[in-house]
């Protein structure tokens, strides 16, 4: 699959998405990019705004297998990787896959469950594979979760330490549709639409498309000039003012390789700045940690990319 | 009718007809207008104020086209203008064309010496290659295409591309239409361009062969940069399109012609009557706004051929006959009220003073083409006085009307500069129009018409292209500039902080921490030393002892007392278990410590 045609099929899944969630375009293309980057998504927002719906359409078009895990605090690291269960018949004991064992995996409210929990989850995501009774077993291909949390409710969560965020390619935010977006989607549900069964709805590519996708990611061409630029935004990351702890080297090949993600699905086979710059603040807004004075004035990781970006040219800049 | 100062309406009349204020006054050139040929008739009467105006008289009529025919000699040929607008708009084109072609020589020269310097650094061994950013700078378009073509031909493609492309952009930013930034790609810059996009559809098909040059790692061919170079002067004339379309707001700006000369200073204008009122120490205000409402201080109003609406009429027939003085002048719709009727019959030139009157007799001059006649109805409580008579017919009748009255004027003419320039027409009006008793208002035609909001008012003003234009500017310079319209300054912050703030502070961190009860439990220590304080000061008591003066002074049993500071005092040594906090120990202890004396 060559970039152009690469481009194409991506764009029919973002717009047949798009078809069932309505005014979240850009949300669309951005865990796509993420799952071309062989990457996970973080996405944050309040419930209802159609994350399940989305993980749920993806898997459909491409042609993926889908699981969906709620996190509760009683939810045990088994119930997600799975266990070893006792065959009286057979004599032995037997593993049962766990809900991870999917392509697509919608982690929902991670932050509920403890940190044992999200562990277990995290080195699934982080690794590929599963480890149980001594026996590593492999993920299958291609293979992206995407947790969610919640905002605005703060008791009885356990939230993500530093570390096992990073682990997170991307942290998308979402926001509420527009007026005219929303009223769409309510004449979609008039028009007799049903979330839970998406009938009409087409595969478009399968795994191994997605799979030669995310080969052809590798392909694109990256100028000096712009990993230069990108390790200069990390690197300024780690020494601005309101920042205490900057973003890893991890993030650095993570912007890398959304930036040629982005390159893709635009249908170049080479990175420019503008890939960059739109990619950083969801590669760089869970990797920073900043200073007490800094969150009591009310900055916010977001406002801190900006000033990065703005501090750092552009190559090939005209100004 | 009110007994006047001679000798001071005459000094009043010497100032008025004598300070050069009224052109056709002593002016033997001025051509009267066709409106005005018709106050003729009055330069036939005794006692001219205005020297020039019988000459006028005798001349043939101006057309009535509102040039200011004042000035000059008009006896010239009507090619001649033509001509010399011609000639104008000739030598203004010759300027124009003078300054573009010194503004090309100055720039070429300008080109020849950069040209130079390249060439010399160029030849230094050393010279490295500045940073993308660093090579740039220049701003001007015309330039940077100049500079894209050199390179071009020296077969630096990549620089030439790189310069055409940073004409394109600065092209935009001179339009206003992007925000030029050494933080901004060419991605923003396509989004700044939302709102054009036939601008944005032509700047991202450059863009897509720039990058391709740029990052796309393949050499760039002469043919791309052709292409490039198409696209961006196909873009730049684009650019100039769109600021010519501003022109026309220009034009318009420029359109706005005042009306000929003050038409008060003419033979038919109220200048004479207005000043006359004002040297007899009057108060005349001309009303534009519409009559919704009389001022307590109003004197007089003159009612100038007005046109006044029903509820106005109303309105200013119940002040008259609360005490008020209306002068009503040419045919109006209040001479029903005032039992009077307009006549069209002739009268004659001249007019008197109307019998019974005891004042000293006057000559006065009139057009005369128009009288009165009494009309009293039945059971009237109207009474009448004419006060002047033309031919024998009443010419200037005052109706009585309750507590005030109404005094007719059957010709506009009468309160005219040239009406009171003759016979004792300006004795008479002083006369029936006194000053002295409050403001003095003229209303005519004209009242109404005030503006009801700004954006009318500068429109009539003509001033509305103009107040277009400086928008137009605005706003461009808005978008250029961003809201701040200034230099940018960073947040202002505080410098000092609330104490509230540090106590949400040091709880963030007790929270991001997790030691929301490692915090309780101190607040519980705290709460118990608190206790100790107001309950055993200056003593040292065991926990029993605490709970015994604390259940004696709030009156509650002991044992509930000492449950409550073993599980307090318990809270603060295990809190290290991961447990959450125990807000509702937290709570009774805060109530118990309030009843002991109160929280400090």
């Amino acid at each position: 699959m060559n970039i152009e045609q690469a481009s194409q099929a991506l764009r029919r899944v973002a717009s047949e998405v798009g078809r069932v969630l309505i005014g979240q375009d850009e949300l669309v293309e951005q865990v796509l990019i993420g799952l071309l980057a062989r990457g996970h998504v973080l996405l944050e927002g309040v419930p209802g705004l159609g994350k399940t719906l989305l993980v749920k359409a993806l898997a459909q078009t491409l042609g993926l297998s889908f699981r969906r895990i709620q996190f509760t605090p009683d939810l045990m690291p088994s119930d997600v990787t799975g266990s070893s269960v006792y065959s009286a018949k057979l004599s032995e004991f037997n593993f049962v896959p766990g809900p991870i064992f999917a392509q697509l995996v919608l982690a929902d409210e991670i932050n509920r469950a403890p940190a044992k929990t999200q562990s277990s989850l995290l080195e699934a995501m982080q690794d590929r594979s599963v480890s149980s009774d001594g026996v590593t077993r492999s993920l299958p291909q291609p293979f992206l979760v995407i947790a969610t949390q919640n905002p605005v409710e703060s008791q009885g969560t356990y939230p993500l330490p530093e570390a096992q965020l990073d682990r997170f390619l991307l942290k998308l935010e979402i926001g509420y549709p527009g007026k005219a977006a929303e009223l769409a989607l309510l004449k979609n549900y008039v028009a007799g639409f049903d979330s839970n069964k998406l009938e009409g709805f087409s595969q478009l590519l399968s795994e191994q498309h997605v799979l030669a996708m995310q080969d052809a990611v590798m392909q694109v061409r990256v100028a000096d000039e712009i990993l230069e630029y990108i390790t200069t935004i990390v690197d300024k990351s780690r020494s601005f003012p309101a920042v205490a702890l900057g973003a890893s080297p991890r993030a650095s090949i993570g912007l890398l390789a959304v930036s040629r993600a982005q390159a893709l699905l635009q249908g170049r086979d080479f990175v420019v700045p503008d890939d960059v710059k739109t990619h950083a603040h969801g590669v760089l807004r869970h990797r920073l940690v900043l200073q007490p004075d800094a969150e009591l004035e009310g900055t916010s990781p977001d406002v801190c990319v900006d000033a990065i970006l703005r501090e750092v040219p552009v190559p090939k800049t005209v100004a | 009718m009110n007994e006047v100062d001679q000798a001071r309406l005459d000094q009043s009349l010497e100032r008025a007809f004598g300070d050069g204020e009224l052109p056709y006054c002593h002016d033997k050139t001025y051509r009267l207008k066709y409106s005005e040929h018709w106050l003729c008739s009055l330069s036939k009467a005794d006692q001219q104020r205005c020297p020039a105006f019988k000459e006028q008289c005798g001349v043939s009529v101006a057309p009535e086209p509102t040039h200011d025919s004042a000035g000059g000699s008009l006896h010239v040929a009507p090619w001649i203008g033509a001509v010399a607008e011609v000639l104008f708009w000739g030598l203004i084109a010759a300027l124009v064309v003078a300054f573009v072609v010194s503004l090309i020589r100055l720039r070429k020269r300008r080109q020849d010496l950069d040209d130079e310097a390249e060439e010399r650094s160029s030849l230094e061994p050393a010279a490295q290659p500045a940073p993308a950013a660093e090579q740039s700078g220049d701003k001007d378009v015309q330039r940077l295409l100049d500079k894209a073509r050199r390179a071009a031909e020296r077969g630096e493609l990549g620089a030439a591309i790189d310069a055409a492309h940073a004409a394109a952009v600065q092209g935009l930013s001179a339009a206003g239409q992007v925000e030029l930034d050494r933080d901004r790609t060419n991605g923003d810059y396509l989004r700044d361009l939302r709102k054009a996009p036939p601008l944005q559809q032509q700047f991202k098909g450059i863009v897509a062969q720039v990058e391709v040059a740029q990052f796309g790692g393949a050499a760039p061919s002469r043919s791309t940069f052709d292409s490039v170079l198409e696209q961006v002067m196909a873009l730049l004339r684009r650019l100039a399109v769109l600021s010519l379309l501003l022109l026309p707001l220009g034009l318009l700006g420029c359109g706005a012609q005042h009306a000929g000369g003050d038409p008060d200073r003419g033979p038919a204008g109220l200048y004479v009557f207005k000043h006359l009122l004002a040297d007899q120490g009057a108060k005349v205000h001309m009303r534009l706004a519409p009559l919704s409402k009389l001022d307590a201080d109003l004197g007089v109003i003159v009612a100038y051929e007005a046109e006044l609406e029903a509820p106005e009429q109303k309105r200013v027939l119940d002040w008259v006959r609360r005490g008020g003085r209306l002068v009503v002048v040419g045919n109006s719709e209040f001479a029903d009220a005032g039992e009077v009727e307009m006549s069209l019959h002739g009268c004659g030139a001249t007019a008197e003073r109307g019998p019974s009157q005891d004042l000293a007799p006057l000559k006065l001059a009139v057009i005369g083409e128009g009288s009165l006649r009494l009309a009293p109805k039945s059971e009237s409580r109207v009474s009448h006085v004419v006060d002047v008579t033309c031919g024998g017919r009443p010419y200037i009748v005052t109706s009585f009307l309750e507590e005030g009255s109404i005094t007719f004027m059957p010709e506009r003419e009468l309160l005219s500069n040239a009406s009171l320039s003759v016979a004792d027409n300006a004795r008479l009006v002083a006369e029936l129009v006194p000053a002295g008793e409050g403001t003095i208002e003229l209303v005519g035609p004209w009242t109404g018409d005030g503006s009801e909001s700004p954006v009318q008012s500068l429109k009539s003003a003509g001033l509305m292209p103009v107040m277009l234009q400086l928008f137009g500017l605005t706003l461009l310079l808005a978008l250029r500039q961003g809201t701040s319209f200034g230099a940018r300054r960073d947040v202002q912050t505080r410098s000092r902080r609330a104490f509230a703030d540090h106590v949400r502070a040091v709880a963030s961190t007790y929270a991001r921490a997790g030691a929301g009860r490692l915090a309780s439990g101190h607040y519980a220590l705290l709460l118990i030393d608190q206790l100790r304080e107001r309950t055993c000061p200056g003593q040292r008591p065991t926990l029993l002892q605490l709970a015994a003066a604390i259940a004696r002074r709030v009156r509650r049993p002991e044992n509930q007392i000492v449950q409550l500071l073993v599980e307090a005092k318990s809270a603060f040594e295990e809190q290290g278990d991961g447990q959450g906090v125990n807000h509702k120990l937290v709570r009774e202890l805060e109530q118990l410590s309030s009843q002991a004396g109160g929280i400090s």
